[in-house]
């Protein structure tokens, strides 16, 4: 027997004993299962540049996304904050000086190498003490019920296998009143904007990723798995579902980008 | 006004103030001292911006969670005429809701800082509106008392509709200009690649056709 042949029987055993339920990895219809190691793979990948790809990525304008949301989060000294999918610090950054010595944040990640090059990035910009780091995966989170004052996710539910499992995980370890904000690419509400972005994000976009990282899959996954995210009603009825109150969402840069509110009743 | 946009307008009006406030320590000092929130609401362009101050100096945000203790309202060129010299409200053409003190704790310290806000406000506008309307703001600034009510109007005017319009379209041409950037980047990388590959095989003893030519 070959080589291939034998993976392939491999293979083939492997689906027949677990779940076959498939999942989307950017256009690409993958096993459930599977969904969480290929997005491992994108981001093991990217990590070193990943911050430089961002400000090319969006002209910088990422920063002004992030600033906005800092600001929803109404967060205040004291506060307890999680940031999950927060890769390379920059949500995790603002929230530690504004919740102070009394106060308490924790950059989470499921993968490693993004979490190491955000706590580097974090040690080098001189914060250490009230800032905790965590390896973990939004659908399980390792926090008793209750916990958090704000929960964000910036970019990073789209690469979460099952959303309303991560949802009902953020509800969870939120505090009563306390808030959930997702940061993430959504609809356009321009019909132009749609097909300069359409052009930017298929072709330029992968184009880029090949030039400075060496690897044009890993965007062009992204730029995939932005179409594929649900847009702003689809992502609010999610919210509602999962048990949020109040849900809302806020376009930015024309709906290029949407940030979602919910409370915890 | 799209949310983008103001935190673009709020985070250069935070940069201007701080960067100023490195050199006047006594200024920042005052500043971290104010935690109420003032709300200043421009009229045209519709946008309210809040500021409180921190230990690392003036915050000021597009969109606030807490309370705000005095609000202003008025048009862009009152506003910051009220709020650069401690002048009284009465015929500033600016209302007031609330503590009249949180007002004149700011106006005592931006009366201080040297800022020049005629150059600040036409950068900031600048750019992200386009130079035209920076220009148009910073000369409405110094000659607005001279001016009659007709060229005001005139101003306000154009100061709506060309931030109404423009801040999609700036960003829009930011973004071509970048793309049009890394095409180029691009296409002289490509130049340069091809080159390299010609040379290669040409020094390479190669039976390719392209070598021996
Ligand atoms: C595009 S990055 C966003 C990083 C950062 N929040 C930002 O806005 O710059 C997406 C991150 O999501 C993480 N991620 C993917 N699936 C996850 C999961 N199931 N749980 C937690 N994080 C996950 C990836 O490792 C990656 O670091």
């Amino acid at each position: 027997m070959s080589t291939t042949e034998q993976s392939n029987t491999e293979q083939a055993d492997k689906e027949s004993s677990q779940s076959s339920e498939k999942t989307h990895f950017g256009y690409e219809e993958v096993r459930t299962e599977d969904k969480a190691d290929r997005v491992a793979g994108v981001f093991h990948s990217v990590a070193g540049k990943y911050d430089l790809m961002n400000d090319l990525m969006s002209g910088g304008v990422h920063r002004l996304w992030k600033r906005f949301t800092i600001e929803v989060s109404g967060v205040r000294p004291g506060n307890k904050v999680l940031d999950i999918a927060g890769g390379t610090g920059d949500l995790a950054y603002k929230f530690s000086k504004l919740v102070g010595d009394t106060g308490q944040v924790i950059l989470s990640d499921i993968n490693s190498s993004m979490l190491n090059v955000g706590r580097d990035r974090l040690i080098d910009r001189g914060v250490n003490n009230n800032v905790q780091y965590a390896q973990l995966d939004a659908q399980f989170l390792p926090f008793a019920d209750n916990t958090f004052d704000c929960v964000t996710i910036a970019f990073g539910l789209r690469n979460v296998t099952d959303k309303d499992m991560a949802l009902r995980s953020i509800l969870r370890v939120l505090k009563p009143g306390g808030r959930l904000l997702v940061l993430e690419f959504s609809k356009p509400q321009n019909s132009l904007l749609e097909k300069v972005y359409d052009q930017y994000s298929f072709r330029l976009l992968p184009f880029m990723g090949k030039m400075i990282t060496n690897d044009a899959d890993s965007y062009r996954y992204l730029a995939e798995s932005i179409r594929m995210h649900p847009d702003q009603d689809t992502l609010k009825g999610m919210m509602d579902t999962a048990g949020f109150a109040n849900t809302e969402f806020y376009n930015m840069t024309g709906g290029i980008v949407a940030l979602h509110k919910g409370i915890k009743p | 006004m799209d949310p983008s946009i103001s935190a673009a307008i709020t985070a250069s009006i935070e940069s201007i103030i701080n960067t100023a406030l490195k050199y006047d320590p006594a200024s920042k000092q005052k500043i971290a001292e104010i935690n109420d929130v003032l709300a200043i609401e421009s009229t045209a362009p519709a946008l309210t911006i809040y500021c409180h101050g921190t230990s690392d100096g003036v915050r000021i945000m597009s969109h606030c969670e807490a309370p705000t203790a005095t609000q202003l309202t008025g048009t862009p060129l009152a506003l910051i005429s009220l709020l650069k010299k401690p002048t009284t409200l009465a015929g500033s053409g600016v209302e007031l809701a609330g503590s009249v003190g949180l007002l004149q704790r700011w106006q005592s310290i931006l009366n201080n800082l040297d800022i020049d806000w005629e150059d600040a406000i036409s950068s900031v506008l600048g750019d992200i509106a386009g130079p035209m309307a920076g220009k148009i703001i910073s000369s409405g600034l110094s000659w607005s008392k001279q001016q009659g009510s007709e060229q005001t109007h005139k101003l306000k005017e154009y100061i709506t509709e060309e931030l109404k319009v423009t801040p999609s379209k700036a960003e829009l041409v930011a973004f071509g200009d970048t793309v049009n950037e890394i095409k180029m980047d691009a296409e002289r990388l490509q130049a340069r690649f091809t080159e390299l590959v010609r040379k290669t095989q040409k020094n390479a003893p190669t039976n390719n056709k392209d070598a021996q030519e």
